[in-house]
């Protein structure tokens, strides 16, 4: 078979790109396939945070650094909407951007077809092929045509919606971890700080876990959205997009920040699987990173740096996969290990902070209360404080209720999700 | 208390069954196409429809809206391809038995409940289409009738499997068009004999003398119908019925089902109605259809290089209005009384009308027609006002002397209704007497006409067996939320165009407009089905007789498997 190729990658956002990146590095024959035309515009609040090193693996973080907004520091209000700011100190290198992800993707991708990835776009797959229980390939739409492509093992990365990966159990339907998101940019927005992301939960409808987001990127510019379970946007009975009007007409800050602000372009809106910690993610022949596989937090949504580690453990696995010439679930339960490794701190911690520091509005104006009376306030990190409140406010011993060891808090950069 | 039911049913010899394990059917819902051949079968009524939720939350993902969460989850029933066929027809069934390489069982499907589904393939004004969730919630509708025509040109030469003879009841059928067709085909399955008088020579009713050439050619016809008489129809054509033979009818048959159609025009009441070249549609298409040379047939002098004015803005008025381009009119009107979206033809129907060259002059109503002695001249119109028309279709209009103007004719074909033969008014209140197509109801389309033939069969059926034949009720069940559907992950690939013959080339002769898709279209077509439905088994009901695995086209979709119940 000519058309075989040792894998393929479906689809080629960052958690796609990064695993098709580290399987050429290694020296693995990998196809990647989009089925946009890219750039491709992505929904997203465009916060991209931990994830300094692997760019730099990938050789991109100058090329970030350019065209992203260095982020610094983040605002949250509660229902009293009282601001309470962690502003980091000033470091030599920033700990996150924000970068709109029709651009950053492309930057990704590019830097995985350069490192001698094959590549495909406008490549629609319908379905995995699957033989004696083993994926062995997509069965895609190509110009009109419907082809087959063969592969050893297919890495899914296709997303929040992944429907190709159901029949393998990869998709998460939860209603209280699936949330659903809106983004607009909007011009005009008042009292915004370059650097500085805005968190926002003015209702208890938001709570566990959602909220109104301003990401700024340039002066009075910000990408603004909302962020919720999609269990509370039935309960709350209002469309996606209303939220914007009903934040900007009924809160303070919303008020501020949209009373005289201007859509530019529409708002679009997208679906984020979560999960509590790494779950299923891989069978015969196939696993699934970043979104497709629920690799996003359960409390703040971020799934950019968790997705593209998850990529770089997918690769790790299947190049020892390969030497191995064993693709089943238990050769590629590698990959879960390296995932967990490399995501389960953070997927638990957030998991952690959604049940104990904002399960309801009550208890995360405590928790704000707390973080605006601890020394050195409003230079602090907000990991930090979460975990005082957790820990000291709380009692909660993080390590026995949660599997979280909080010596790898040390790792994590100072800034952001 | 749902165990009792099934006690009866297995009681009759206690050694062989073990009620605490029983095997019931179970269905897959990702490989189940809903063709709907389960639920049609399953003698407890165990099988439900199921419809899946099409999340439309997020603004901008589709080109429709975004919807609230609830009424987003009330739409998934409200309608489907598979309850607006009005034959009952799953067209989701057999679009994706074809996507799943079962062409042959695909088109059995449909040759199961539609006889005549060459002729619907073209010309169905597909209601499924309009309902289809793909349109109203995503992009485009599903190429329904497109792919339909493509199985039945595949399987042109299918050749059917022999009527049931079972009954000793023989029943007349009056009239060989869609609905007396459609009658004979459902009680010919259930093993009546029957017998179809039409009083032409060549059966299809209105589809041979209503319906232009190049919107349905003859062979095509045919074809159709020769399928029927090759399953054993016995037709008797050009038998003209009267009030003597009705008599002889009722002697030698147990139940009579008319569907004997609107064969009058309905006449233009105004002043100069009988000069020379004014044709009701009737008329003005049997001279054409019955003599297709486009030279030296009665009438052609008129149309030939003259202007053409067509009254009415029904689908027979713009068929009118296309012949007459193909017969070489200088110009085509076609006037009608509403305007706007009350003009009662369909939208492509009227787009390739005007594509072709006709006119379309709306809310104007006929005053007279001008000229002297037998001489056609022209047409004085006036203005239409105020336009109402009834739930019953009664027309009220009013229009404005002060707004008149003068449109020149050499020819005028009056396409404003059909009447039926007032002989069959007498047979109305006889229990003999069931009526179908035109004579029934407002069955104005081809597939309402075959609808109410079946019904008028099964009604025949009821009264002569005393029985009620469970037809698929089609209730929708909303599908569980881990079966939501997300447009995000459609084939995003737009429906393909139907091809049609160029404007310049089509108005010179009668060939086919429409064009037939190819294999690879269809082939890609078929996988943009969002595949709404599937069918599900409720275990509490099933016997566990395994029609349904018997019945299934597809085959990888439903198993019986062992379940454990105590209790019994």
């Amino acid at each position: 078979m000519f058309d075989k190729r040792q894998v393929i990658v479906v689809g080629a956002g960052p958690s796609g790109s990064a695993a098709a990146f580290y399987l050429a590095k290694a020296g693995v024959d990998v196809l990647l396939i989009d089925k946009e035309t890219w750039p491709r515009d992505k929904p997203c609040g465009d916060g991209q945070t931990a994830i300094v090193e692997i760019y730099k693996e990938m050789g991109i973080f100058e090329e970030a650094k350019k065209v992203g907004f260095a982020l610094h520091g983040s605002r949250f209000s509660g229902i009293k909407e009282e601001m309470t700011t962690f502003d980091s100190p000033p470091q030599d290198e920033p700990g996150g951007f924000a970068c709109p992800r029709r651009i950053i993707d492309d930057i990704v991708r590019i830097s995985a077809l350069n490192a001698g990835v094959d590549w495909m776009e406008n490549c629609e797959v319908i379905e995995v092929i699957r033989q004696r229980n083993y994926a062995k390939g997509v069965r895609a739409v190509y110009k009109g045509k419907i082809i087959e492509l063969y592969a050893d093992a297919v890495v899914l990365a296709d997303g929040g919606h992944s429907t190709i990966g159901r029949p393998f159990g990869f998709f998460n339907d939860d209603p209280e971890l699936v949330f659903i998101a809106a983004r607009g940019y909007f011009e005009n927005v008042n009292g915004i700080e370059e650097g500085v992301v805005e968190e926002h939960y003015p209702d208890k409808i938001f709570y566990p876990g959602g909220y109104m987001w301003i990401f700024p990127e340039g002066p009075k510019r910000a990408n603004v959205g909302v962020f919720i379970t999609s269990k509370n946007l039935e309960n709350g009975n209002r469309r996606l997009e209303d939220y914007f009007s009903w934040w900007r007409d009924n809160t303070k800050y919303g008020k501020e920040r949209l009373g005289e602000a201007k859509l530019v372009g529409e708002i679009k809106g997208w679906r984020l699987p979560t999960s509590r910690c790494v779950g299923k993610v891989h069978d015969n022949g196939i696993l699934a990173v970043g979104d497709s596989g629920n690799h996003i937090q359960c409390y703040s949504g971020g799934g950019f740096d968790t997705g593209m580690k998850s990529g770089r453990a997918a690769a790790k696995a299947l190049v020892e996969a390969i030497e191995k010439d064993d693709f089943s679930k238990e050769s590629l339960q590698a990959y879960k290990n390296y995932d967990e490794q490399e995501n389960n701190f953070m997927l638990k911690f957030c998991s952690a902070i959604r049940e104990n520091v904002c399960p309801n509005p009550e208890t995360y104006e405590t928790f704000l209360g707390f973080a605006r009376k601890l020394p050195n306030y409003p230079y602090n990190n907000q990991y930090i404080a979460y975990i005082a409140f957790m820990t000291k406010y709380l009692n909660i011993d993080l390590m026995e209720k949660y599997g979280i060891d909080l010596r790898q808090m040390a790792q994590r950069p100072t800034m952001g999700h | 208390m749902g165990e009792s039911k099934r006690t009866v049913a297995m009681r009759t010899d206690k050694n062989s069954f073990n009620l605490d394990v029983l095997s019931v059917a179970s269905i897959n819902s990702n490989n189940c196409v809903n063709c709907g051949d389960c639920r049609d079968i399953c003698p407890v009524l165990a099988i439900t429809e199921q419809q899946r939720v099409i999340c439309r939350l997020c603004p901008t993902c589709t080109d429709q809206p975004a919807m609230l969460f609830n009424d987003m989850v009330d739409h998934a029933t409200k309608e489907s391809c598979t309850t607006a066929c009005p034959l009952d027809i799953s067209p989701q069934g057999y679009i994706n038995l074809t996507a799943a390489g079962k062409e042959e069982e695909a088109f059995l499907h449909i040759w199961k409940h539609n006889p005549l589904p060459s002729i619907c393939g073209r010309i169905c004004h597909h209601p499924c289409e309009q309902v289809c969730k793909r349109g109203t919630l995503v992009d485009e509708p599903m190429a329904i009738r497109s792919i339909k025509r493509y199985l039945t040109d595949t399987f042109d030469d299918y050749v059917p499997v022999k009527y049931p003879v079972i009954s000793q009841e023989e029943i007349a059928v009056i009239g060989a068009g869609p609905a007396g067709l459609m009658a004979a085909h459902e009680l010919s399955l259930l093993g009546y004999r029957v017998t179809v008088f039409d009083k032409e020579p060549i059966p299809g009713g209105m589809l041979n003398k209503g319906i232009p050439e190049f919107r349905i050619p003859r062979d095509i016809i045919a074809r159709d119908i020769s399928k029927i008489e090759q399953a054993g129809l016995k037709l008797n054509l050009g038998v003209s019925i009267s009030k003597l033979q009705i008599e002889e009818l009722k002697k030698n048959f147990d139940k009579i089902i008319v569907a004997a159609g609107t064969p009058n025009s309905t006449e233009l009441q105004i002043e100069g109605n009988r000069k020379e070249g004014i044709y009701s549609a009737l008329s003005f298409m049997g001279r054409v259809n019955s003599d297709q040379t486009l030279r030296s047939h009665p009438g052609q002098e008129f149309v030939d290089n003259g202007d053409v004015v067509v009254i009415g803005g029904g689908n027979v008025a713009l068929d009118c209005a296309r012949t007459a381009i193909r017969l070489g009119a200088k110009s085509v009107t076609a006037v009608c009384l509403e305007c706007g979206c009350e003009v009662p033809c369909h939208e492509w129907e009227r787009e390739e009308a005007e594509a072709e060259g006709v006119k379309i002059m709306e809310a104007w109503a006929p005053k007279r027609f001008l000229g002297e002695q037998v001489l056609l001249k022209g047409i004085e119109l006036e203005k239409v006002v105020s336009f109402n028309r009834s739930d019953k279709g009664a027309i009220e209009f009013k229009t404005d002397p002060e707004q008149s103007m003068t449109i020149s004719a050499d020819c005028v074909i009056v396409a404003i209704g059909q009447r039926a033969d007032k002989l069959w008014k007498d047979y109305e209140n006889d229990d003999m007497f069931l009526f179908a197509g035109d004579l029934s109801e407002n069955a104005c389309s081809v597939i309402d006409a075959m609808a109410s033939g079946k019904k008028a069969a099964l009604k025949a059926d009821e009264m002569l067996q005393g029985r009620k034949i469970r037809k698929n009720e089609h209730e929708l069940h909303r599908a569980t939320d881990k079966e939501r559907i997300y447009p995000a992950t459609r084939l995003r690939i737009a429906r393909p165009q139907t091809p049609v013959a160029p404007v310049k080339e089509r108005i010179t002769n009668f060939a086919e407009v429409e064009l037939e898709y190819g294999k690879d279209i269809v082939d890609i077509e078929v996988k943009r089905c969002l595949q709404c439905g599937y069918s599900e088994v409720d275990t509490e009901l099933c016997i566990g007789c395994g029609a349904c695995v018997a019945v299934c086209p597809k085959g990888d979709v439903i198993s019986m498997v062992k379940i454990e119940r105590g209790g019994i």
